[in-house]
C-alpha cells in the first residue's frame, strides 16, 4: 500500500509540441508517471480529441481504458458541432471507463460565455457524469457559476481553479456545492490551494496535474507546500474525487 | 548554498497575493534558498529612481538579498543612470518589456543593454512571447555582455533553448519547470553550467521547480550548479558561511 491515496483528476494522454519528453504520447507515460509520483488512479482526456480530432480521440482512449485498471476518462466534447458531441456522450455512456466529460473552451475557441455551450451543458448535465471544463479568468468563473446554478446536480470541475481568476472561484464554490476546484498550473500561485481548502473545509478541491503535458510531481510539490490538516489533505488528494466520481475503493489500491 | 534569480517584493494593482518585503523573506527561509536578487516592483511600476532606491535599501537591511536595479526604456537617457546603479551595489539589470509596454526590438533597449556590457554585469530580460527570446538575443549582439532569458514558458522554450545553444553568453532561467524531463532536456541542449534557479517568489511557490531540480535525472554537480553555482559566480555573490561554519 503507498503511504497515501492520490487520485489524479485532470490528466491528458497524447504528444504536445514542447521540449519535454513525451515517450510519442504512449499511455505508458502516463503510467510511468503515475508510478513515480505514488498516484493510484488519474482520469484522463485525449490530446487529439481537445487539439484536433474529438471521436478519434475518444475512440483511442475508450481502446486504452479497457487495458488499464488504474486509468478512467474523461469523453472530450465540443460546442461548436453540438450534434457530434451529443453522440459521443451515448456511444461512451455505458463503457465502464468513461465517467466523466471534458470541454476545453480555448482550444475550440469558444466561451465559456457563449451561447454555443449552454446547450452542450444541458446535454452533459442530463447524463449526469461530471463535467471538467478548462476556467481561466474571472468572466469564465462566472460563467460557469451561472451553469452550476442553473444546473445544481451536475458537478463541475473548474479546470486550473479559474487561473488568475481563482479567488472569484473560491467565493463561486462556497455558495454552488456542485463547483470542484483543482489546481493544475505551469503558475504555481502561492496561497491559492491553502485558501480554496480553508474556504471550503477541504471539500470540492481536488488534486489535478495536467500530466503529461506537465510533470505531475510539479504541481505534487504545489499541494504538498499548502498548509492543511492530515484530514483535509486526504479528503484533497483522493477523497473527494472517490466520492464524486464514485470509484470504488478496490480500484485504486 | 541555493540562490534565487528572480524574486521581488512589493504589490500590483492587478494582484491580490501578498508579496510583501516580510512574506518574501518567510517564503525565502521556508524553501532553504540562501540568497535572492530581488527588485521592488514599485520600480518597474511607478518610479524607476525610487524604486531601485528601495531594493537597495531592503537589501542593505536583508543579507540574504542581493539587489537587481530594473531599467525602464521608456524613460528616456535611462542608460545614464546604470553605471550609477552598478556603482551602488546592483548585481545585475532587469528588463521586464510585458510590464511596461515597450519593445524588444527599440533602439532604447540596445542603448541600455550597451550601457549595462560597459558595468561588466548581466542583464535579465523577460521573454514571455512568441519572437521574444529571438529580439532579446539580437538586441544585446555584438555586446560583451552576459544575457539571462527571464520567465520563460513551456510554450516558447524552444525557442529560449536555440537561441542559449546558439551564443555562450546567453543563460536561462530555470524556472517553473513543469515539462516532464524538461530540465533534463536543458541541461542537454545548453548545459548545466548556464542554467539559473528562479521562482518569482512571492507571488509563487518556489517548491515545485526546486522538488523537480531534486529529483531530475542529472548530476548531482549539475544539479549544484543549476541551483546557485551559476548564480554565485555570474553575479559574484559573495559566499555566505552559515554558523557551523561551512559555506
Amino acid at each position: 500500500m503507498p503511504d497515501r491515496l492520490i487520485v489524479d483528476v485532470h490528466t491528458h494522454n497524447g504528444p504536445w509540441p514542447f521540449p519535454g519528453r513525451y515517450a510519442g504520447g504512449d499511455i505508458s507515460l502516463n503510467l510511468a508517471l503515475m508510478r513515480q509520483c505514488g498516484i493510484a488512479l488519474s482520469i484522463v482526456s485525449s490530446t487529439r480529441a481537445i487539439v484536433n480530432d474529438m471521436e478519434a480521440g475518444n475512440a483511442e482512449l475508450a481502446d486504452i481504458l479497457s487495458r488499464h485498471h488504474n486509468l478512467r476518462g474523461y469523453v472530450v466534447v465540443n460546442p461548436r458541432r453540438l450534434a457530434d458531441s451529443v453522440r459521443e456522450l451515448d456511444k461512451y455512456a455505458a463503457h465502464p471507463g468513461y465517467i466523466g466529460v471534458k470541454i476545453h473552451p480555448s482550444y475550440s475557441q469558444t466561451p465559456i460565455a457563449s451561447p454555443r455551450i449552454a446547450p452542450l451543458i444541458a446535454e452533459v448535465a442530463a447524463r449526469g457524469k461530471p463535467l471538467l471544463i478548462h476556467t481561466f479568468g474571472e468572466g469564465e468563473v462566472q460563467a460557469l457559476a451561472d451553469f452550476a446554478a442553473r444546473h445544481p446536480a451536475l458537478p463541475i470541475v473548474v479546470g486550473h481553479g479559474g487561473g488568475d481568476a481563482w479567488r472569484p472561484a473560491i467565493i463561486a464554490a462556497q455558495r454552488l456545492p456542485n463547483l470542484y476546484l483543482e489546481y493544475c498550473f505551469s503558475h504555481p500561485v502561492r496561497g491559492r490551494i491553502e485558501e480554496s481548502v480553508a474556504a471550503l473545509n477541504g471539500r470540492q478541491v481536488l488534486f489535478g496535474s495536467d500530466m503529461t503535458l506537465f510533470d505531475p510531481a510539479y504541481c505534487l510539490a504545489a499541494y504538498d507546500a499548502a498548509p492543511m490538516t492530515d484530514e483535509q489533505r486526504e479528503r484533497v488528494m483522493a477523497l473527494n474525487a472517490i466520492e464524486l466520481f464514485r470509484l470504488p475503493l478496490p480500484d485504486v489500491q | 548554498m541555493i540562490v534565487d534569480i528572480d524574486t521581488f517584493f512589493g504589490p500590483h494593482p492587478a494582484q491580490e497575493a501578498d508579496t510583501s518585503l516580510e512574506t518574501l523573506l518567510q517564503v525565502l527561509a521556508a524553501n532553504g534558498i540562501a540568497r535572492a536578487l530581488v527588485y521592488f516592483r514599485g520600480a518597474v511600476l511607478f518610479d524607476g529612481e525610487d524604486g531601485n532606491r528601495t531594493t537597495l535599501a531592503a537589501c542593505r537591511a536583508h543579507t540574504a538579498l542581493v539587489p537587481v536595479a530594473v531599467v525602464d526604456p521608456r524613460v528616456w537617457r535611462v542608460w545614464d543612470a546604470i553605471p550609477r546603479w552598478a556603482g551602488a551595489g546592483c548585481v545585475a539589470f532587469r528588463f521586464i518589456p510585458q510590464d511596461q509596454g515597450w519593445s524588444l526590438e527599440s533602439g532604447s533597449l540596445r542603448r541600455a543593454l550597451a550601457a549595462v556590457a560597459e558595468t561588466g554585469r548581466p542583464a535579465l530580460i523577460d521573454v514571455v512571447g512568441p519572437g521574444h527570446a529571438a529580439q532579446a538575443a539580437r538586441a544585446a549582439r555584438g555586446l560583451s555582455l552576459s544575457l539571462v532569458l527571464m520567465n520563460l514558458s513551456y510554450w516558447t522554450l524552444a525557442e529560449a533553448l536555440a537561441e542559449a545553444a546558439d551564443s555562450p553568453h546567453v543563460y536561462l532561467e530555470a524556472d517553473r519547470v513543469c515539462l516532464p524531463g524538461q530540465l533534463e532536456t536543458m541541461v542537454e541542449v545548453v548545459g548545466a553550467e548556464r542554467l539559473l534557479f528562479g521562482s518569482y517568489a512571492p507571488a509563487y511557490e518556489p517548491a515545485p521547480t526546486l522538488t523537480i531540480v531534486g529529483k531530475a535525472g542529472v548530476s548531482d554537480e549539475a544539479k549544484r550548479l543549476i541551483l546557485g553555482g551559476n548564480a554565485a559566480r555570474l553575479f559574484r555573490l559573495p559566499v555566505l558561511v552559515r554558523e557551523d561554519g561551512n559555506a
